[in-house]
């Protein structure tokens, strides 16, 4: 068989990077829903963020305290009846023993109410509250799915991340001008940080209970470090962290400050697990750093106070996904930013590939200078030597995010088009 | 007489790039043209089919346009999300969930749940775990041996059917679909099956059909009717209601008018088994795909074809093991999260190039281990009886078919090969050291990167696939040898060609590569030092006859597995110094730290321990 040869222009097509921020008019979000959840949202009804749609199912949440008896059924005094409310850390049962030297309490392990009481065999079972799911952006409600899913339809952007962790949640947006806290409460906001952010800035976030993080880029390693920080923790341990460094004689600064300026405690219930969803559009760091176009950012800080909600997971129960925010905008913004139109700089929202030629506007997704971005200056013919033997097609790519618009060359296959 | 067909287009989609190529036939001196195009699809891989379509439509019009016109016979592969993506169900995980598993592999699929009674999960984690993923199709089993509900038994059959129905999910592509069932278990029990999944069919979420029994016996496997139930399914719901395949459909892949059972279509998992099961000769062999997004192991051991791939995508790679400088600092760790976030881009520094290579050997060498999980003996129950009173259940078989002692030849091939971002050499090298191999090894390659293609264009005309794979390297590395470090010899090594003879030593913790020239005949001879076993038995010489084309000897004397010390500077310097003797001091830092090593990549301390 005569060896295949590449017809013209085999070499010359770049993966297009359509708009990221895409205005949509309507967009459809999913909120996922474990079996056996009691749905409350219907079918056309208007949600807000915090409307609860739907309760996670209480038939896992059992927890059972065993008491002490003897023959004559539970030795001590039982405070709370069969259906009664109890909270976290509540007593339940108390009872003293060797004249009054010996003292035992039991203590409600969650929020909930008492299902049961054995009094022979002394296992008093609470029954935790169920748990509810938010919408967590407003909209009206597209679809249920009984066990399924709840679709809610709003208008606004989908913002793509590259990378991220942690997830899901919502709040407000509120973005910052870099990675240096605002003064203020940003409890409950999604921040929006331009370039880099570090682990101390993602430590802060989690003592001040941000919401989430959407920013440009995040190393590797710290959000590994984050991700095994918040793994397990619940706002109790979280306080009893932050306590601790305030009172320590060498606290951890980041801790030290979150405990001062938050004025208190880190909020939200006690048993409540703490977490950080973090989307990076930009995906990990690298060497320069990242470099969004400066309109991605003009545009998310002209929609602060917007609703966004945001999940960094790239993997769920061994399936990938991408992570990602989603900005829903109020009617009459919608209208205007609709006029306006979408915003180049990032992500490859859209499916295209286009030839590349001289003059094109290209994002380096590979090789040393991965992350700049620049224009296509000249297309050599001749294809150069890579490590190890590889030969192929390169483009001389004019910076255009560097002092002095230098010039350097880079494989076709690490070129996307930003159109 | 060759009976290949005419010239063909053929198109190979994947997750992250359309390859398409007219082929003409052999010895009609046409011309072949052949065409990548890169998708957009950074992530997630297994959930859209996001420019995949308008890649195969630009790849096709290029191609019609460059070539004068498309001609009339079509053929489509494809790997994309995975092919086709099915669960699994049986009574007993390591025996008919089992088996049904290893059908759908084979089929080109990939398995997405495998439940079953012993699974472990509660009857609503395993309804929970089946609705959480769409699906292509789901595969029932369960009631080995036939006649088995006379004894009483199969309740379980109909109990895990009862359990399931329930829960299914919607198809991948088209949610208003029922999803296709197929329960390939005991025809006895077809009957409550049915009735199982009466309330799923009649409200229009599922479409069951039965096929004949995948595991009728306990020792005999029956995959041909449920895989070709299988690949019906892809052919006739799969292909036509993903929108990545518009443009194949649009050239005329499916006949018109045309049976679509006949489709010259396959998952790429299928494609390859085929070509793995046609190169085996009656060989134990291995085949590893290296994609970008995810590594195909296939196997023909004993006669036995199995099948497993491994996804990349979302997943955290164990990679500073192989890294050669620089451990555990953030920029390498962004490196291969580049890596994977951007799966089409290209390495154009050493460091980038070593770096893909650390996630490839990482990726190679988990693939291999779950290609053992799955390519086992079959394993069955044993009821035997002692005396009058006592009788026991033992659980026989089950071992792993993959003993490396055993393959006598690995065919590389791959995404990675065809794009050009990996050189044959590399691509080598990186399966060596995720797989391990022991004795005598062959390395071919699949040096074009046109495997599927030209597989694709043998299969749609019928026939077994002719592929070529190049003898590239062989590889010689003792049998349970432990790691040990100190450069001592452990085999002498004669290779032996028509006028010249060369020599070469395996050195204990070191890896060394010999130059031959290719084309010309030559044989190797391992003298092995002591009881060292080379594949011949403890202290025996082997005599190995070297196809044409060989380029390189590995003595590989590093032991199994390949150790790693404790001490991440000491390991990394250790892995440039294999590097460096392979790829001859690339450049200035890897020779630098192969200088820290020792001379010639042999590790002259043996105190650090980590291994």
């Amino acid at each position: 068989m005569p060896r295949p040869t590449h017809p013209a222009g085999h070499d010359e097509f770049v993966a297009a990077s359509l708009p990221v921020l895409v205005v949509e008019p309507e967009l459809l979000f999913s909120r996922p829903l474990p079996p056996g959840s009691e749905v409350l949202a219907q079918v056309g009804e208007t949600v807000d963020a915090g409307t609860v749609v739907a309760f996670e199912p209480t038939r896992d949440r059992l927890h059972v305290i065993r008491l002490e008896v003897d023959e004559d059924g539970v030795v001590g005094t039982v405070i709370k009846s069969v259906g009664e409310e109890c909270r976290r850390g509540e007593t339940v049962c108390y009872h003293h023993y060797l004249f009054g030297l010996g003292w035992k309490e039991y203590v409600s392990p969650a929020d909930g109410v008492v299902d049961s009481l054995d009094p022979g065999g002394g296992y008093l079972v609470v029954r935790e509250h169920p748990r509810a799911i938010r919408a967590l952006l407003p909209g009206r409600v597209a679809e249920v799915l009984p066990d399924r899913a709840v679709t809610v339809r709003t208008g606004g952007v989908r913002l793509k991340g590259l990378a991220g962790s942690g997830g899901p949640s919502g709040g407000r947006l509120l973005p910052l001008p870099g990675a240096v806290f605002p003064p203020g409460d940003v409890a409950g906001r999604v921040l929006a940080v331009p370039g880099r952010v570090d682990y101390r800035f993602l430590l802060d976030s989690v003592l001040r209970r941000a919401a989430g993080v959407v920013c440009e880029t995040a190393g590797r390693a710290d959000l590994a470090r984050l991700e095994a920080y918040l793994s397990g923790l619940t706002v109790e341990e979280l306080r009893a962290r932050a306590w601790h460094a305030k009172s320590s004689a060498e606290p951890a600064p980041a801790l030290r400050d979150a405990g001062a300026e938050s004025d208190g405690q880190p909020v939200g219930s006690p048993d409540e697990d703490v977490s950080l969803p973090v989307v990076l559009i930009s995906g990990y760091a690298g060497a320069p750093a990242m470099s969004l176009e400066a309109r991605f950012w003009e545009r998310l800080r002209s929609w602060e106070g917007c609703h966004v909600t945001l999940d960094g997971r790239m993997n769920v129960d061994g399936e990938p996904r991408q992570p990602e925010a989603v900005v829903a905008l109020d009617p009459a913004r919608l209208e205007i930013e609709l006029e306006a139109g979408p915003v180049a700089g990032a992500g490859r929202e859209r499916p295209a590939v286009v030839l590349a030629a001289e003059g094109l506007r290209v994002r380096i997704v590979g090789g040393p200078h991965r992350g700049l971005s620049g224009v296509i200056d000249h297309l050599p013919e001749d294809p150069v030597e890579l490590p190890g033997g590889r030969r192929t097609r390169v483009a001389g790519v004019r910076l255009g995010n560097v002092s002095g618009e230098a010039t350097v060359m880079v494989a076709l296959a690490n070129l996307e088009a930003v159109t | 007489m060759d009976d290949r067909p005419g010239p063909m287009w053929v198109m190979d989609v994947t997750s992250t790039s359309v390859r398409a190529a007219v082929l003409a036939s052999p010895g009609a001196g046409g011309q072949a043209w052949e065409l990548e195009t890169e998708t957009t699809v950074p992530l997630p891989r297994a959930a859209g089919p996001s420019g995949v379509g308008e890649a195969a439509s630009l790849a096709l019009d290029v191609l019609a346009r460059s070539a004068g016109g498309l001609p009339g016979q079509g053929a489509l592969v494809t790997g994309l999300g995975g092919g086709m993506v099915v669960a699994v169900g049986g009574v007993m995980t390591r025996i008919s969930a089992d088996t049904a598993r290893r059908t759908a592999l084979t089929s080109g699929a990939t398995v997405a749940r495998q439940l079953a009674i012993d699974d472990g999960l509660a009857a609503h984690e395993k309804r929970a775990a089946l609705r959480s993923r769409p699906l292509d199709a789901l595969l029932l089993a369960g009631g080995v041996g036939e006649e088995i509900g006379k004894g009483g038994g199969g309740r379980q059959v109909a109990y895990i059917a009862r359990v399931l129905a329930p829960a299914l999910p919607r198809p991948r592509w088209n949610a208003l679909d029922p999803l296709p069932v197929i329960f390939a278990g005991s025809e006895e029990f077809r009957g409550e099956v049915a009735s199982a999944f009466e309330d799923a069919t009649e409200g229009g979420r599922a479409l069951l059909s039965f096929a004949p029994n995948v595991r009728p016996v306990m020792p005999v496997e029956n995959h041909e009717p449920s895989r070709r139930a299988l690949l019906s399914i892809f052919r006739e719901k799969v292909l036509v209601s993903c929108p990545a395949y518009a443009p194949a459909l649009k050239a005329g892949i499916v006949p018109e008018g045309g049976s679509p059972a006949e489709a010259r279509a396959w998952p790429a998992g299928y494609v390859l088994g085929a070509v793995a099961r046609a190169r085996s000769d009656g060989d134990n062999v291995l085949l590893v795909d290296l994609g970008r997004d995810a590594v195909e192991v296939h196997s023909v051991v004993g006669g036995v074809a199995n099948r497993t791939r491994t996804d990349m995508a979302g997943r955290d790679w164990p990679a500073d093991r192989w890294l050669p400088l620089a451990p555990g600092s953030d920029d390498w760790a962004c490196r291969l999260g580049w890596r994977l976030a951007h799966p089409g881009r290209m390495a154009e520094t050493w460091e980038e190039t070593f770096a893909d290579g650390a996630l490839t050997r990482a990726a190679t060498a988990q693939a291999l281990a779950d290609h053992r999980h799955v390519a086992i003996e079959l394993y069955g129950l044993q009821r035997q009886r002692v005396g009058e009173v006592f009788r026991y259940v033992s659980g026989v078989g089950g071992e792993s078919l993959i003993r490396m002692e055993s393959i006598s030849r690995v065919l590389v091939s791959g995404e990675e090969l065809a794009a050009g971002h990996m050189t044959p050499l590399q691509a080598v090298l990186a399966v060596v050291d995720g797989f391990e191999p022991v004795g005598l090894t062959l390395l071919e390659v699949d040096v074009p990167g046109r495997l599927r293609l030209l597989a694709a264009c043998d299969l749609a005309s019928g026939h077994p696939p002719r592929v070529g794979f190049t003898p590239l390297a062989l590889c010689v590395s003792p049998l349970r040898a432990a790691p040990v470090l100190g450069g001592r010899a452990l085999a002498r090594v004669t290779i032996s060609g028509e006028n010249a003879q060369v020599n070469g030593i395996v050195r204990s913790g070191a890896l060394e590569r010999l130059d031959l020239t290719p084309g010309r005949p030559v044989s190797v001879t391992v003298h092995p030092r002591g009881s060292l076993d080379f594949g011949a038995g403890p202290g025996r010489r082997v005599t190995l006859d070297l196809p044409r084309g060989v380029a390189s000897v590995f003595l590989d004397g590093r032991g199994r597995p390949v150790p790693t010390a404790r001490d991440p500077a000491r390991r990394s310097s250790r892995m440039a110094a294999w590097l460096a003797t392979v790829y001859g001091n690339p450049a200035d830092w890897v020779s630098g730290a192969a200088a820290e090593a020792g001379p010639g990549g042999s590790l002259s301390t043996s105190k650090e321990g980590g291994y």
